[in-house]
């Protein structure tokens, strides 16, 4: 007997209210995915039709319908009233490369309540097919059990409240890798739970006991997906933290040694959302130390650089930041008689260090810059490593990017 | 944000109220703010002489008589044993007035008493060579007694020339009549027993006949004011007599000032010092006690040829990195 990797963790329940559908007929999902999959389409088919197999022992009809995707509560209850069943079945599958993974799930078309379901993985080929029997076996099994159940006295399950602050983020159940892309993949075994909506969601009725750690993930639209375990609480609401918005693009201003009668605004434009990103910058500064026989000297630097996030995860609050770049500095002499006003240098910034806290709207910065002048004709600054005054300080700054 | 710029003003009216040299820090030397006016150096002395400049080696604003302007003179090291040429600039506008050259041109540059100056009596010297201060040409065969020295100082009552030289610890001077001819010759310690104090620099005060001499110590890296009521009192000091200048009793002055040392200046108004200390700066001592009147960063890795003149309120260098020769705004 195999092992299932996500064991058969919802029961059955019952639910208050006869649906206008017949109790004797089904209507199977297969969930092939998105074109192209081919090997795992054929797997899904396979499944489902397992599951024909083993509800037609059951007495029960049923028909096979193509879904791309995964169904929603609402299109569960939409589904099962189109085609007249009570039950709707799903049968997914995934397809690694390596491993094929796949999925049964079972709801109660007349709530959308989840009552069976199991997964399971093996290498593609032949010797998948007795596991697949086997996993549609395990989740026919759930309705043997929910006939035994006697509706009027056996409790409902249990239905989860997740508060949020994220409107209309949707919450599934199962666990999934986040991409660099800020794509969510799921492993297979995801179920919708529902939509946030007025800062909340009451999932439909689910087999869970209080304490039962579940993996969920919040997915929506413009924001890192987030994968987190919850406890089923026996009451109240469970608090989904705030996601964290995809950043692709964020202006700033910083402030610091180097240009202390000035500021520098910056742009930057992500080619990966929070990772990787180019930065477009511009500082006007005087130098003027106040001191009798010092005429105002402007300056106007142009810099661009190229950025990355190592070591923390795109979405995290403190990041380190790497980045290398090169900029224009131009020079303007307001002294009456000088006859060479205006000069120019090129500066290279091969070391940029960055400590940064992001917060969803607003990011505080400290970094600190290598600037190496090149020292070519027609500057004001000689060939070498750029340091603030005479104590010979390195470039820092303090600074905030608004998202 | 608001605290934030509440903050930073308040930085501002606190820096504009206290003059903080601070607030100019940059990656840019704070000198740049100064800079008054530039000339092309390299191309000025490669179209006058045919030469390209190699470096510069001195530069001093001198009147040779009340009668007639200042100048800027500019001692020029040319390349291609082109050998070394003075050139004459207007010390506010750098405006090219003259250069001369015989191969001998060299330290110092001072005004000194010449025979052959004409109408004054007194001419500009660069070394050996001797320039008339009216046309600005060189003025008769070169004499050797000024070349090398720290400086030459007029000697109005005798209308000699004081020639001052550094000698281990000891001051040496020659007396020179207008023909050059060598009157005598002494040398005399400063301090007996310590051989580190350099002369550095020597003067007259313009306000007075006073005569002031500048030393350095190399050990201590400290510097020494000394000075005289008029010339003959310098003379008398140094010649037979007392065991050294300090015990003689004829030095009205003798003060230390500063520290880390590396170079000294001396104008009318005040002393300047070059003091290695951070990145470098300029140090203005005053004359009356040797206190620190106020100081400007300087890196100067790249000055030569570096002098003030209180009589322009400028001083002037050989900026060798962007090969502009530049005069600059005082910072007092």
């Amino acid at each position: 007997m195999p092992r299932p990797t996500f064991a058969a963790v919802l029961l059955a329940i019952l639910l208050p209210g006869l649906p206008l559908v017949a109790e004797d007929k089904a209507l199977i999902l297969d969930i092939s995915g998105p074109p192209g999959g081919k090997e795992a389409q054929a797997y899904s088919r396979i499944l489902a039709e397992a599951i024909q197999r083993g509800l037609a022992l059951k007495s029960l009809d049923s028909i096979i319908q193509v879904a791309e995707t995964s169904p929603s509560p609402e299109e569960i209850l939409a589904l099962a009233k189109d085609a007249g069943a009570r039950w709707v079945f799903g049968a997914a599958s995934s397809f690694d490369g390596t491993r094929m993974a796949w999925t049964g799930t079972a709801w109660d078309g007349g709530d959308a309540s989840v009552f069976g379901y199991d997964s399971y993985a093996s290498r593609p080929g032949p010797a998948a097919l007795p596991l697949i029997e086997d996993s549609a076996h395990r989740l026919l099994a759930n309705l043997d059990r929910l006939a035994r159940l006697d509706k009027a006295t056996e409790a409902p399950g249990r239905s989860l409240f997740f508060t949020s602050q994220d409107e209309d983020a949707r919450i599934g159940l199962g666990s999934g890798k986040v991409l660099p892309s800020a794509k969510l993949v799921m492993d297979g075994t995801e179920v919708e739970l529902g939509t946030i909506a007025g800062g909340e969601l009451h999932t439909p009725s689910l087999p869970l006991k209080p304490g039962q750690a579940l993996t969920i993930t919040v997915q929506k639209e413009g924001f890192w997906p987030l994968v987190t375990k919850v406890k089923v609480k026996d009451k109240g609401a469970i608090p989904l933290p705030k996601l964290m918005p995809l950043t692709a693009k964020s202006w700033g201003v910083d402030y610091g040694l180097g240009r202390l009668l000035g500021a520098e605004f910056l742009f930057r434009a992500y080619t990966l959302p929070d990772q990787v990103f180019l930065e477009l910058a511009t500082a006007p500064y005087i130098s003027y130390d106040f001191m009798p026989g010092s005429y105002p000297v402007f300056h106007q630097e142009y810099g661009m650089s190229i950025f990355f996030t190592p070591f923390f995860r795109p979405e995290a609050k403190f990041r380190l930041v790497l980045g290398t770049g090169a900029q224009f500095y131009f020079t303007a002499m307001t002294a009456p008689n000088v006859d060479s006003r205006f000069a120019g240098d090129i500066v290279l910034a091969p070391i940029q260090v960055g400590l940064e806290y992001h917060g969803p709207k607003l990011a505080l910065f400290l970094r600190a810059r290598g600037l190496y002048s090149l020292g070519l004709s027609g500057g004001a600054l000689d060939r070498d490593w750029l340091m603030v005054g005479p104590r010979e300080l390195p470039s820092l700054s303090l600074g905030a990017l608004f998202k | 944000m608001r605290r934030l710029l509440l903050i930073l003003g308040l930085a501002a009216i606190l820096a504009l109220g206290a003059g903080c040299e601070f607030l100019g820090w940059d990656f840019y030397p704070p000198e740049l703010q100064n800079v008054d006016r530039s000339l092309d150096m390299a191309a000025l002395v490669l179209g006058q002489t045919g030469y390209e400049l190699d470096h510069v080696m001195g530069s001093a604003v001198l009147r040779a008589d009340p009668s007639l302007p200042y100048h800027l003179l500019v001692l020029c090291s040319l390349k291609n044993y082109g050998g070394n040429a003075v050139f004459f600039l207007d010390p506010l506008t750098l405006a090219f007035e003259a250069w001369v050259a015989n191969g001998n041109a060299g330290l110092p540059l001072a005004v000194v008493y010449d025979t052959w100056a004409i109408p004054t009596g007194a001419g500009f010297c660069a070394g050996y060579l001797r320039i008339d201060a009216v046309n600005l040409v060189d003025s008769t065969t070169p004499w050797a007694q000024a070349n090398g020295s720290v400086g030459v100082i007029l000697q109005p009552s005798l209308a000699n020339n004081l020639v001052l030289r550094s000698t281990t610890g000891n001051v040496g001077l020659d007396i020179c009549s207008p023909a050059w001819a060598i009157l005598g010759s002494e040398s005399k310690a400063v301090i007996t027993g310590n051989y580190k104090l350099d002369l550095v620099a020597a003067a007259s005060a313009s306000s007075s006949t006073g005569i002031r001499l500048l030393l350095r110590d190399t050990d201590t890296m400290q510097g020494r004011l000394v000075e005289f009521a008029n010339p003959e009192d310098l003379v008398s000091a140094i010649s037979p007599g007392p065991s050294d200048i300090e015990s003689s009793g004829l030095a009205s002055k003798f003060i230390s000032f500063g520290h880390d040392l590396k170079d000294l200046w001396l104008t009318d108004k005040e002393i300047i010092a070059y003091e290695d200390y951070d990145k470098g700066k300029l140090v203005r001592y005053s004359l009356e006690n040797g206190s620190e009147l106020d100081s400007r960063s300087f890196a100067g890795e790249d000055a030569q040829g570096l002098s003030f003149s209180s009589t322009t309120s400028r001083w002037y260098y050989w900026d060798k990195a962007r090969k502009k020769f530049l005069s600059l705004r005082t910072w007092w």
